[in-house]
């Protein structure tokens, strides 16, 4: 008996390197961010290009979708790690202290660092909302077939090493 | 009040669970019945110690809002979590109704050189680990408790706190773990948010605390507070891929009734962890403020800080009472998930890893495709199954006793061994389990080599260069996922048995 096609495996290694991508991309925001005004434009180009980039995405990951409803989750799913991506980008552009906004004048109270609402907005709030949603926006549970697949293939196998 | 309350209902709903529990399968998985709502809460439950409630503020008191680099992961950790390691675990139980995450290693590595010692080399991290951990969580225990019971001896608290915990985790199991987990899930959660509204009033809000502190230290309000960035950045790099290795975390996706369950546990496991948190922000602000102004005096250990400042006139007695509840909650949460976890090691995975039998055979470990046509094959073997397990429980607990007494009277190396424990099980665990369950060119010998490297490398920087700007333990994770990656590449892609392909890319 045959098993299903799956998918080739490689959303692990892509998810591991998206990882990686994103805790350099927030610390190269975050120093372009730092180092003053003249870091800012090229710290904003680099989240929206980077964010761009994942909201279109290479044509090819649309390739080989089966259906329409396919189609539609994986469009879901880039423009979720679109919106994901830039919220740590620009959460990491408010916490390097850029938008600091003036000092309070003499007598005002003081406020929270924007620096400070910018990491827990940007990295911790709306990460935590877009990726719970987008999880389950884009879950794709196992096929009942290939479920049953693997069942018989663990059986199988099972029995051949245990007669 | 509160704290009395909490200890007799867990010890209620833990002993409740007691006729649920027949076979090692309901002991060690708590019967693979769990839907996203039981799990999400234990997950979360589970993931947060007594650091959360009682270390964390003090430490935002010592190093500014920094600390928040330690928790601000959360908001993507679960979603991470379930998308990578949360959804092979739940496949790999499926095809072969793995108990253990050693079981899931085995099955995985099954017929590459290297694979008894992969899973042997995680069992044993597992094991050492889980005494160390619940040692400590038992000597939180202790404190805490006579913290709810003022005048009490230490090992009076030690004995009521460990007692209960073993009394309830013996009696039920993971069955038991998991529903006094959802109760703790939730005194956890509805005390973190009293706590955080109490405090931003008490400290006249954002305003009121950038005013007090803005005499002492207004950096502490930064987001990195005193820390550099690479140290800021390493603890976000620890607690967020770090959290792929956590053994407490992982196991409850063993117990998943079926993949279609992962679909809302990041909301469940991600809301709960973010209302926990809370406190972590609302105490550590209130403690900044009184700190500034002179209400909170010098601490003798910054972990006292929380329960300090709750402790002030100003604040309501029932709220006192309620984080100190949930502080025994936090803990007891993770003890049980250590005590569980150690047992399985114990008497399931090392016997294997030693070329033996474990006691009740794997009957109880068989998939449900298997079991349909003869429900309890083997009366004798469940029971055998389940009387091991209990037994591993017992030996477990006793030696994390021992470890809470030594730690209590004031053992150096075993509370450096203690505190050791996140970064370890990051280090060994994370990149075997990562690469591992979602590459196919990762090897048995790879896994192996990355779990030893990333210990050993974590002992040697934590001995002889603790003071390295990211924390010794992201530098040793990245050292394990760096040995694995090579040493994979470097290997002849090894042949995969079907289910462990379907299993990685279903």
């Amino acid at each position: 008996m045959t098993a299903p096609a799956a998918m080739p495996a490689r959303r692990g290694p892509l998810v591991a390197l998206r990882m990686v991508f994103s805790a350099v991309m927030l610390i190269v925001v975050w120093r372009l961010g730092d180092s003053g005004a003249a870091g800012i434009p090229a710290a904003v180009s680099v989240t929206a290009a980077i964010s761009g980039a994942w909201i279109l995405g290479p044509p090819a990951s649309l390739r080989g979708a089966a259906d329409a409803r396919s189609i539609r989750r994986r469009r879901i799913g880039r423009w979720i790690t679109g919106a994901f991506f830039a919220s740590l980008a620009i959460g990491s552009l408010l916490a390097a202290g850029v938008f600091a906004g003036p000092p309070p004048a003499a007598g005002a109270p003081p406020g929270l660092p924007r620096s400070l609402f910018g990491l827990l907005l940007g990295v911790f709030l709306l990460p935590l909302a877009l990726t719970s949603v987008g999880f389950a926006l884009t879950f794709r549970p196992p096929a009942p077939e290939g479920l049953a697949a693997l069942r018989r293939a663990a059986k199988e196998r099972a029995a051949s090493r245990d007669p | 009040m509160f704290p009395a309350l909490l200890l007799a209902a867990t010890l209620l709903v833990g002993i409740a669970a007691l006729r649920r529990t027949r076979t090692a399968r309901d002991f060690f998985v708590a019967g693979r019945r769990l839907g996203a709502f039981r799990a999400g809460l234990a997950v979360a439950a589970t993931a947060f110690s007594g650091f959360v409630f009682l270390g964390g503020p003090g430490l935002t008191g010592r190093i500014g809002f920094g600390s928040l680099f330690i928790v601000v992961p959360a908001g993507f950790t679960a979603a991470l979590l379930c998308r990578t390691v949360g959804r092979r675990l739940v496949l790999a139980a499926e095809a072969t109704g793995a108990l253990t995450l050693p079981e899931v290693l085995a099955f995985r590595f099954e017929g590459q050189r290297g694979a008894r010692l992969a899973a042997g080399l995680g069992a044993a991290s597992i094991l050492i680990g889980s005494v160390l951990y619940l040692g400590v969580q038992f000597s939180a225990l202790a404190l805490a408790g006579q913290f709810a019971f003022p005048g009490a001896p230490l090992a009076a608290t030690l004995a009521l706190g460990a007692g209960i915990v073993f009394a309830y985790s013996l009696a039920g199991g993971m069955n038991a773990s998991v529903n006094t987990d959802v109760l703790q899930g939730i005194v956890m959660a509805v005390a973190a948010a009293l706590a955080f509204g109490w405090a931003l009033s008490a400290v006249s809000g954002p305003s009121g605390l950038a005013a007090a502190v803005a005499g002492t230290g207004p950096r502490l309000l930064d987001p990195l507070g005193v820390l550099g960035a690479a140290q800021g950045f390493g603890l976000l790099f620890l607690f967020s891929v770090g959290t792929l290795g956590q053994p407490h975390m992982l196991h409850k996706f063993l117990m998943l009734k079926s993949p279609e369950a992962l679909r809302y546990l990041p909301a469940v496991i991600g809301g709960a962890q973010g209302l926990s948190l809370l406190v972590w922000f609302g105490l550590g602000a209130a403690v900044l403020a009184f700190g500034a102004d002179g209400r909170l005096g010098p601490l003798a250990h910054p972990d006292d800080a929380a329960l300090a400042v709750v402790s002030l006139p100003a604040a309501p007695v029932l709220l006192r009472g309620l984080i100190v509840a949930a502080a025994l909650a936090a803990i007891m949460s993770t003890s049980d998930a250590f005590l569980n976890l150690g047992a399985a090691a114990l008497v399931r995975d090392l016997p294997r890893a030693l070329r033996r039998r474990p006691p009740g055979g794997d009957a109880d470990a068989a998939p449900d495709s298997h079991r349909h046509r003869d429900r309890h094959p083997d009366r004798h073997t469940d029971r055998a199954g389940l009387r091991a397990a209990r037994s591993g429980s017992v030996a477990v607990a006793a030696a994390g006793l021992v470890v809470a007494a030594l730690h209590l009277s004031g053992g150096g190396l075993i509370a450096f061994l203690g505190t050791l424990g996140f970064g370890a099980f990051a280090a060994a665990l994370a990149p075997a389990l990562l690469l591992g369950l979602t590459w196919e060119r990762a090897t048995a010998a790879a896994a192996g080599l990355s779990m030893a490297a990333g210990l050993l490398t974590l002992l040697a920087l934590e001995l002889l260069l603790p003071e390295t700007a990211p924390p010794p333990a992201a530098l040793a994770m990245a050292v394990g996922f760096g040995t694995l990656a090579v040493v994979s590449l470097l290997s002849r892609p090894p042949p995969l048995p079907e289910p462990v392909r379907l299993t990685l890319t279903l």
